[in-house]
């Protein structure tokens, strides 16, 4: 334990002085360029916005739909939702080329921007998750259930405008589909429940907190309808491009399929969805174990995922200048800030668990 | 009963009339929208716009040199072409024929000053404006938090970002810089966008002279205001007006072979290419 929290905070360390370096070189230290204007930054936002989603899935099915098994893990749910959202915000501001202006987004807000709903929804949706933390600390039922109501539609908001960003981009041939917002949203409930267990089964084994192995088997069971659901859009979206074969967007597809992408497009389709589920309907999916393992794979597949929609996007623009190649490859720096945010994400779950009362009837 | 039933007939009859005169109504609106480019808009003072004929392009690029040199624009290695800034910048699209006899297609591509820009929809802060009276796309350096969100919607790629603190080739080249000390030709840093202003400050300035001379400004002068237009020797650059119909770009742009890049995506572009046929 003790290792592991030097671990962390020795990859924070050098991720803050990567940073830094970042702050007075400026983003020509990543590796984004002219057509690759966004890179691994925003993939890895949008990554943790998503992973938000399971902590409102699961605190609003024990807080409304009344189902008491998942009454204990409610503020746990609450509280990755939490730390994910604050990640994916400091996520943002690495990617901004002049971090110290981050308030022009309040001063001036031109509310036509994707990008302006946005801000403003994150922080809604922030404001609603330590509300609800907050209550279910307090045990006031009524006020957490009106919170618990407000949570839902604002969840929906959040997932769909994230997609709305890049939906609504009609230059960018992979991005320009109204399915991207549903798509979101399932990916997003792959990824967060997926955290949720991982979080649970963590706190099981290294902090030896008591419950039920009921609890992660029945939250297991949602991945026989969402990984369906998350292939079933995908099949969607690449079935209207490939039929229709509009050129460029086409050879975004084709991108995917077979080109630069292939690797990681290959491993989200094989490891992030099709095994995960045959693991999860099997019986080896009914052990503590096997349910590990699978939310595992599907996390990783739902960050291949959203590194498959964002950047192919880019290599395949309208007007392509032969003379200057397209590439994008990401830097040290990159890598390193990623990793930090990662390790703050667990640092952070792992002080919130000795600060906070997060599991419900039990002594401290 | 059978009166009745002849009523109903005809309201019917009457009913697909009126229908498909909407339709031909519908129809015809669309036609128009299409060629708005070249019908004049009294919503604006002035529309101004730019024609290149491909026909005289060379793909030279002493359009680029010249913005570059006239807007203080920075400069990157060769290593780094990725990151290049230039205003304007001349595509090259395709390779064709066999060698002896290849050709290359050529685009040389300003910023599109579109009429419904899609880069200043995205801008979550307003640092890219339209301007209201000219129809110009610019920016404010000052308010720009470098999200890069216009760059990704810019069908166009004409948006360019500061990745690093901007190089401005040595001391040399920082003594000859452009001393015009108009807000879009300040100095940039890291971490903002910068594009193609149609020379808005020498277009200022030309508008302050012929007011003070109490004169309008002639289509030749026009002419003269943007740096890649009176720098091109084949003559395939034009700026002028288009509401002014006999302006150059105005009778260029009602040409057959006048077409503009992705018309299908909404964003109506004030560049005007002319076909090479």
């Amino acid at each position: 334990m003790k290792k592991l929290v030097l671990l962390l905070v020795v990859v924070m360390a050098f991720a803050g002085l990567g940073w830094l370096y970042q702050l007075q070189a400026g983003l020509g230290v990543t590796g984004m360029n002219k057509p690759v204007f966004w890179g691994l930054y925003i993939v890895t936002f949008v990554f943790f916005i998503g992973v938000s989603a399971g902590g409102i899935a699961a605190a609003s099915l024990s807080h409304l739909a009344g189902i008491e098994k998942f009454k204990p893990i409610a503020r746990l749910a609450e509280i990755v939702a939490i730390i994910s959202l604050v990640l994916a915000m400091l996520a943002i501001v690495f990617d901004l080329g002049r971090p110290e202006r981050l308030l022009n987004l309040f001063i001036h807000p031109q509310f036509i921007s994707p990008l302006t709903w946005d801000v403003f929804v994150l922080n809604i949706y922030l404001v609603l998750c330590v509300a609800m933390l907050f209550l279910g600390i307090k045990e006031k039922a009524k006020q957490l259930k009106v919170v618990a109501m407000l949570s839902i539609p604002t969840f929906v908001l959040v997932h769909s405008i994230t997609a709305w960003i890049f939906g609504l981009m009609k230059s960018q041939a992979g991005w320009h589909t109204a399915i991207l917002a549903p798509l979101f949203i399932a990916s997003a409930l792959v990824s967060g429940l997926s955290s949720i267990i991982l979080a649970l089964i963590f706190s099981k084994r290294v902090l030896k907190v008591h419950f039920d192995n009921d609890v992660i088997v029945s939250l297991g069971k949602y991945f026989k309808v969402l990984l369906p659901v998350l292939f079933y859009f995908l099949f969607c979206e690449f079935l209207t491009t490939g039929f229709a074969g509009i050129p460029t967007h086409k050879a975004v597809l084709t991108e995917l399929f077979a080109g630069r992408f292939a690797g990681l497009f290959w491993f989200d389709i094989c490891f992030g969805i099709i095994i995960p589920y045959f693991i999860i309907i099997s019986k080896f999916g009914k052990t503590l174990k096997g349910i590990a393992i699978m939310s595992l794979l599907s996390f990783m597949g739902v960050f291949a995922e959203r590194i498959d929609i964002i950047i192919p996007s880019f290599f395949h623009p309208g007007l392509i200048n032969l003379r200057i190649p397209y590439h994008y490859n990401p830097t040290g720096v990159e890598y390193l800030l990623i990793l930090g945010l990662f390790a703050l994400g667990f640092t952070l779950f792992i002080v919130a668990t000795k600060v906070i009362p997060l599991f419900e009837g039990r002594k401290r | 009963m059978k009166e009745k039933h002849f009523q109903n007939k005809m309201s019917r009859k009457d009913f697909l009339k009126s229908g498909a005169m909407a339709g031909i109504a519908l129809a015809s609106s669309g036609l128009v929208k299409s060629a708005e480019a070249q019908t004049v808009k009294t919503k604006q003072k002035h529309r101004y716009a730019m024609v290149i004929d491909l026909a005289r392009c060379i793909g030279c690029e002493a359009c680029t040199i010249a913005c570059k040199v006239e807007h203080n624009v920075p400069v990157v290695s060769p290593k780094e072409l990725a990151r290049r800034i230039q205003w304007t910048e001349v595509y090259f699209l395709r390779e064709k024929g066999q060698y002896p006899y290849v050709k290359t297609d050529v685009d040389p591509r300003p910023c599109m000053h579109c009429e419904r820009p899609p880069c200043v929809e995205v801008c979550p802060v307003g640092a890219t404006y339209q301007d209201k009276d000219r129809g110009l796309v610019l920016q404010r350096y000052e308010r720009c938090i470098g999200c890069r969100y216009c760059a990704t919607a810019c069908p166009y790629g004409a948006r360019y970002f500061n990745w690093s603190k901007p190089d401005y080739g040595g001391k040399l080249r920082e003594a000859a810089l452009n001393p015009d000390p108009h807000p879009q030709l300040k100095k940039r840093y890291k971490g903002i966008m910068e594009k193609c202003t149609f020379c808005v400050e020498r277009l200022d300035r030309l508008e302050a002279k012929a007011e003070k001379e109490g004169r309008p400004i002639t289509d030749e002068e026009l002419h003269h205001v943007c740096t890649c237009t009176s720098t091109c020797m084949g003559r395939a650059r034009h700026f002028g007006d288009l509401n002014d119909p006999d302006s150059t770009v105005s009778k260029l742009a009602r040409s057959s072979r006048a077409f503009r890049l992705f018309e299908e995506l909404g964003t109506e572009p004030k560049v005007i290419y002319l076909r090479n046929v």
